[in-house]
């Protein structure tokens, strides 16, 4: 059901893409390349994929994603509205903009006729909220194929910036297996899963290191079913963050070796170590080209934050790095608030011709070989 | 008369500190026609958000909890 809910906005992206001159097709995420987590739906949202040939060689990708985070029915009592400088909608700021973005972008090209790039791709993909368990694997590899990455997250309505990190996202799942018994009459019989459980919460809990920025938290668990029955099954959840591809291996082998050292012997603890999703790291090459975009921001009198420090959130800019050396950077969407609430996401619509300047002179700069 | 030239000489030299500073701190002219190009589609990328967030996209499975349950 949620991947033909997708079908009507991929449909409207995609006929827009093709009268801008793209050769547009929908791309189903291979049932081979899903990284399947605890919570990625059965049914994933096909990509919107379009070409625009050029008389160039630069190659230059932009991606933004059409879902949201948000329930069916939602929509109906916060339509989109416009109050003063601020435009609301449901998804409006995470990421709908960045569509809209690319969308006037390639627009404003066009009626330059300028085509001096070779190629540029778009990538719209319906699973970033979902940690992109369809779409990594194409974003990984169309990152791998292109000159500049340039991905279409909101900037911040308080700070007008781009972003050349940010956090890589995993998740600790522990499943613990007991065995159920009558509390009062025969709780000797049981082998208690919630026990065994806040022992591994207890001796995982100071794996966290500031030196790396690397973050564990445990953040949900569940156990037992009545009062009056030993827990057979228990189990919780932690929250990762790294600032570096590397530190993935090492968290999950501290993890693997801590847990094996049990408090009820009889009990099995399993783990799963969920990658969903890598940092973006600071690179010689996408802090370069950042630089480059300050002096194009400054044409038109602005001020452009590169941030270089990982704000905490994940991004699909990190899938498209994860193995090229060109630069990738993130938000060069719309400054905007309220990603992810129910009744406050907007966008800033004063932020819409600096942000229209600033990514069709980029393409062009690329295009040109005036910024690497 | 020395006097009034030492300070015609610190004048020129504020001037041009000054100048130089501004020339720094201020980047080139807005290019064209890419200005006035985006300066059209303002209207346009409001009318294309519009558009966008009128239709759900939600990657969950989940419904919205109705009010009244």
């Amino acid at each position: 059901m949620t991947a033909k809910r997708l079908d009507k906005i991929s449909e409207l992206i995609a006929g827009r893409l093709r009268a801008l001159g793209g050769a547009v097709e929908f791309i189903e995420p291979n049932p081979a390349d899903i990284y399947r987590m605890v919570d990625t739906p059965k049914q994933i949202g096909r990509m919107v994929h379009a070409r625009f040939t050029g008389t160039g060689s630069k190659k230059i990708l932009l991606i933004a994603h059409m879902d949201t985070v948000y329930l069916r029915g939602m929509l109906a009592k916060q339509p989109f509205r416009v109050d003063g400088n601020r435009a609301y909608g449901l998804g409006i700021a995470d990421d709908k903009q960045g569509i809209a973005v690319i969308l006037h972008t390639l627009a404003v090209l066009k009626a330059m006729n300028f085509r001096d790039y070779g190629l540029v791709t778009v990538l719209i993909n319906a699973d970033e909220e979902v940690s992109s368990a369809g779409s990594r694997s194409l974003l990984t590899k169309l990152g791998g194929e292109h000159d500049a990455v340039f991905s279409l997250e909101g900037s911040r309505v308080d700070s007008d910036r781009l972003s050349l990190t940010t956090a890589g996202i995993a998740a600790v799942v522990l499943n613990i297996e007991g065995k159920a018994s009558h509390a009062g009459s025969s709780p000797e019989n049981g082998r208690n899963a919630l026990y065994e459980l806040a022992h591994q919460i207890l001796q995982t809990r100071d794996l966290s290191d500031p030196k790396t920025g690397l973050k564990m938290n445990w953040t949900v668990a569940a156990a037992g079913t009545n009062r009056n029955v030993i827990p057979a099954m228990a189990s919780a959840t932690a929250d990762v963050r790294v600032l570096r591809v590397a530190d993935y291996d090492g968290i999950e082998e501290k993890v693997k070796e801590r847990i094996k050292k049990q408090l009820i012997p009889d009990t099995k603890v399993n783990m799963t170590f969920e990658r969903r999703r890598p940092p973006l790291e600071l690179t010689p090459a996408n802090a370069a080209l950042a630089k480059h975009a300050q002096t194009i921001y400054a044409e038109i009198g602005k001020k452009l934050i590169v941030g270089d420090v990982a704000e905490g959130g994940g991004t699909d800019a990190a899938f498209a790095a994860l193995k090229t050396k060109a630069p990738v950077i993130e938000r060069f969407g719309l400054q905007g608030f309220g990603s992810h609430s129910s009744d406050s996401e907007y966008v800033h619509i004063d932020s819409i011709e600096p942000r229209l300047y600033l990514l069709t002179r980029m393409i062009m700069d690329v295009a040109q070989g005036k910024a690497k | 008369m020395h006097a009034n030239s030492i300070g015609r000489r610190f004048l020129r030299a504020v001037f041009f500190v000054t100048a130089v500073s501004l020339a720094a701190n201020v980047g080139a002219a807005p290019l064209e026609p890419v200005m006035s190009l985006a300066a059209k589609e303002k209207a346009l990328l409001l009318d294309t958000l519009k558009e966008l967030v009128s239709i759900e996209s939600g990657s969950g499975d989940r419904e919205a909890p109705r009010q009244d349950q």
